[in-house]
């Protein structure tokens, strides 16, 4: 059975629409070009911003907690003794640091005294 | 591993965008007449479109950017619109003068009479006359045209483009295919 007269050819209207598309100029298939690069951009700037999001989310969130801290006081904690006053004490003890120094020649008479008492 | 996948997705909306990108400047510019008013469309609607949908499955691209691309349209009508409005406030008589300049179909060639339109003719005269027809046409009725017939969308996907029901698709498309019949009937 034919088509009527009357009747659209939506195929060929199709095929001619097509047949259009490579009617461009060169320019306008630039412009295109550059217009889905452009449009495409936008996924490598999300990338960098995706890269960066959680290095900026752990900082932010490392000046929220210094910021929260309570403060401490400065002082340093009391000790029994400081390093100091132990020096000193060592200096001041002469005597036990003379008998340091002798320590070998003190151990040399008490073994002549035992020779000369078992003698 | 994860900037493999976005490679491969980035090369993929690529290929689709530049598969799609000429058929969807033909329809802005059978919508807009005017090539640059076409270009600046959709580049709108490949900016949204990957704003917006580039997470989206593949295999939904296709009726999302011409959802995109339509709405664009519909905002540059609307546009449109109101300048004429406001034309027409201050230049009445010129926006009627405008309007006798006379059918955009009478400036194309008529092609000699045959028995079934557009079958005989050559493909540029054909084409001129189709194009012409097609901007005649009031948007809704060409989107449903285009979108139905050329882009071969089902009639639910191309109620989910346009934004209405499929009843009024059928509606638009019924009205289009009657219109594009006596357009081109008169220019064999």
């Amino acid at each position: 059975m034919t088509q009527p007269d009357r009747s659209l050819d939506t195929d060929r209207s199709r095929q001619l629409l097509d047949d259009s598309l490579n009617d461009f100029d060169a320019a306008t298939l630039s412009r295109l070009n550059q217009a889905r690069q452009r449009a495409l951009s936008q996924l490598d700037t999300r990338r960098r911003w995706a890269w960066w999001q959680p290095l900026t989310g752990v900082a932010l969130a490392a000046a929220l907690v210094i910021a929260l801290l309570p403060r401490q006081p400065q002082t340093l904690p009391a000790t029994s003794v400081s390093v100091g006053e132990f020096d000193l004490a060592l200096l001041s003890e002469s005597e036990d640091l003379e008998l340091l120094e002798n320590l070998e020649f003190y151990a040399w008479l008490e073994q002549e005294e035992d020779w000369d008492g078992s003698s | 591993m994860r900037d493999d996948a976005q490679t491969r997705r980035r090369a993929e909306l690529d290929r689709f965008l530049r598969d799609t990108e000429r058929r969807a400047l033909r329809m802005a510019q059978l919508g807009t007449g005017h090539l640059d008013d076409a270009l600046e469309l959709v580049q709108e609607a490949m900016y949204g479109f990957v704003r917006h949908y580039a997470d989206k499955p593949a295999a939904d691209w296709a009726p999302l950017f011409y959802r995109v691309l339509d709405s664009r349209l519909l905002d540059f009508h609307r546009r449109q619109t109101v300048r004429r409005r406001w034309l027409a406030i201050g230049f009445g008589h010129a926006t009627q003068a405008e309007d006798d300049a006379g059918d955009p179909l009478d400036q194309v060639a008529a092609p000699e009479a045959t028995s079934d339109p557009l079958q005989q003719l050559t493909d540029h005269a054909a084409m001129q006359s189709l194009q012409a027809a097609l901007q005649q046409l009031p948007d809704r009725q060409r989107q449903a045209f285009l979108l139905r017939h050329w882009e071969g969308f089902d009639g639910a996907t191309t109620a989910g483009i346009m934004g209405c029901s499929e009843g009024s698709v059928k509606t638009h498309l019924s009205r289009a295919l009657t219109a594009l019949r006596r357009a081109l009937e008169e220019h064999r």
